[in-house]
């Protein structure tokens, strides 16, 4: 197994490249990491610099992309943004990823009433329309970004643990596993050194979907003000200005919107081409 | 057939229990517990609230009596007063608002079903053609288009530029003194971008979903030998291929609960249109707890009604499902 996986990781980076969607999504996901790394490099103007003179400025020269109710330059909102946005998307799927694992690893390894149970409890999570959820959990605690990227991620782990579910009760009964058991190998180290890295293509897919999702969520969250709170810059409570100025500011509602668009199609080409590469049987489904 | 419901309906027991555990524990994890929540954060929460609230959940007792004595209220559907100045009970409050959403939510559903499922279909059995890529690249922008904001660049194009659509409510201010004629027509014209909107996000799932059946039908060997016999490709598809195709569909209507309330919330507040998403919302800004809480138990309630009406139909439909 050691010996060939080095090939078959370079036979899935092959494939990768070859399918040009998902270079797109990748260059996309690259470049944002970059903006989200050294935002200043990459804004105009100062975000919060407020100038009374410019008040909602459609798009010029100096302004590229115009200026927001108080004055402020929108591309360099959208800039910072940026890291807002991949922030609450990355520790949102750690957490949730995090979680589906170790309950999905439980259930799978352990069965019986030990998965009985806890699918059971998926059930029940899935039961809530996750958007209530989340809304209601935040009406509770205030929305702050830490609630925001908790709430998302202990609301959106199902999916993960009932992947690492499957892929654990088709693994374990397999030769190798049961190989691995024969000689002694504890319940730890088979899940860790054996199963689990069988099972990481298609938790990356799921993951990296997710981060798309979760950037979804925070931005619909701050649009309707209960998530990212201002002044602190996000797309979707740069969208909210964009509501209240809607009948005189289009560029307040055009260019974030577009923002989020890029980014969430950038990470789903992505997840959508590591699928396909790791798993070429599956492809065009 | 009847047996198959009938212990379908006792599996649901068990998440029921669940949801609302889940539930209780919601309003019981912030620090404090409700009574404090509400004082800290709500400033109209003034001492007869918090009354309110200490009988409502019996906050004097121990928590295992509390969640007995929450749970007899929930089934009878008793949520409280809202916190809201009218006072009123909160159950009625949400069923006032519930055919709102469910009328949109079907429209919506209906316009997706028309649409989804012959572009799935052409897609699946012209796979790699123009049409297919086309749709193919226009589903994943669908995915990954906020809907609330295709709400807002509608507004403007529709709304604001061309002045065609009226951008927010079901009605116009002088609704009252239309004709009847008049009044579908205002009522079709403010329907038209919520609709719209709510449906296009759910388009892309659907359309792809539909192509994947479609591809995983086709390759069976009875339209192998359909084909093989000599029926054209028209009969082949839709006599022998869709009926199959479209089982999966009755599961997939039946999971798309979730997803259509949480869509309501947002589309419902962009168009100011009074339904249950909208409700739940201003609950939420508002802090006013009653109502959240009772939002919340209802959509998961929607939700596992949905999954049990899904499996039932499918069951229904589908002959090859063991039902006893």
């Amino acid at each position: 197994m050691m010996a060939g996986s080095t090939s078959m990781f370079r036979d899935f980076l092959r494939r990768l490249g070859k399918n040009r969607l998902a270079v797109a999504g990748g260059i996309v996901v690259s470049f944002l990491f970059l903006v989200a790394a050294v935002p200043s490099a990459f804004a105009p103007h100062d975000p919060s610099r407020i100038d009374v003179r410019n008040i909602l400025e459609p798009p010029s020269a100096d302004h590229l992309l115009g200026t927001d109710e108080l004055g402020r330059d929108v591309l360099s909102r959208m800039v910072h943004g940026t890291r807002i946005s991949m922030e609450v998307g990355f520790v949102a799927m750690g957490i949730a990823t995090v979680l589906g694992l170790v309950i999905g690893l439980i259930a799978g390894f352990y069965g019986r009433w030990v998965d009985a149970a806890l699918m059971r409890f998926v059930d029940i999570m899935l039961c809530f329309p996750s958007f209530f959820l989340i809304l209601a959990v935040i009406a509770f605690l205030g929305p702050s970004i830490v609630n925001i990227m908790a709430i998302i991620g202990l609301t959106s782990w199902m999916g993960a643990a009932r992947l690492v579910r499957a892929e654990m009760l088709s693994l374990k009964e397999r030769d190798f596993v049961a190989a691995a058991r024969a000689q002694g190998v504890g319940d730890l180290r088979i899940i860790f050194r054996h199963i689990l890295p069988n099972a990481i293509a298609p938790i990356l897919v799921w993951a990296t979907l997710g981060v798309a999702g979760a950037i979804l969520v925070e931005s619909s969250l701050s649009f309707l003000g209960i998530g990212v709170q201002p002044p602190t810059p996000s797309w979707g409570n740069m969208l909210t200005a964009g509501k209240d100025n809607i009948e005189f500011a289009w560029w307040l509602s055009v260019y974030p919107g577009m923002a989020i668009l890029v980014t969430v199609l950038g990470y789903y080409l992505l997840g959508e081409g590591i699928q396909d590469a790791a798993d070429p049987r599956l492809k065009g489904r | 057939m009847l047996r198959y419901i009938v212990r379908r309906l006792l599996h649901t027991i068990p998440l029921l229990i669940g949801i609302s555990l889940i539930s209780f524990l919601v309003i019981h994890a912030a620090p404090g517990g409700p009574v404090e929540m509400a004082t800290d954060l709500n400033p109209r929460a003034t001492a007869e609230y918090r009354q309110r609230l200490v009988e409502y959940y019996g906050l004097d007792k121990p928590l295992h009596v509390q969640y007995v004595e929450w749970l007899g209220r929930m089934a009878t559907l008793d949520f409280g007063q809202s916190f809201s100045r009218d006072g009123r009970q909160v159950s009625e409050k949400i069923t006032e608002r519930i055919p709102v959403t469910l009328g949109i939510n079907v429209l919506s559903l209906g316009l997706i079903i028309l649409v989804a499922v012959p572009v799935g279909i052409y897609s699946a059995v012209r796979k790699d053609s123009w049409f297919d890529r086309i749709s193919t690249v226009t589903v994943f922008t669908g995915y990954a288009v906020p809907a609330f904001w295709l709400a807002l660049l509608l507004m403007i194009l529709f709304g604001v530029r061309l002045g065609w659509l009226p951008i927010s409510g079901l009605v116009s201010l002088e609704h009252e003194s239309l004709p009847f004629a008049g009044k579908v027509w205002d009522r079709a014209r403010h329907l038209v971008l919520p609709v719209f909107v709510s449906a296009f996000t759910g388009l892309a799932g659907f359309s792809r979903y539909m192509r994947s059946n479609m591809l995983e039908v086709i390759r069976q060997d009875y339209i192998a030998s359909a084909k093989a016999k000599g029926l054209p490709e028209r009969k082949v598809v839709f006599r022998h291929a869709l009926r199959n195709a479209l089982l999966p569909v009755i599961t997939i209507l039946g999971l798309s609960v979730p997803g259509l309330l949480g869509g309501s919330v947002i589309f419902e507040s962009i168009f100011a249109i009074p339904g249950l998403g909208q409700l739940f919302y201003q609950g939420v800004m508002a802090r006013d707890y009653p109502l959240v809480m009772g939002s919340l138990v209802i959509g998961a309630f929607l939700t596992l009604l949905g999954n049990l009406l899904a499996d039932v139909g499918y069951a229904l439909a589908d002959p090859r499902i063991k039902t006893e």
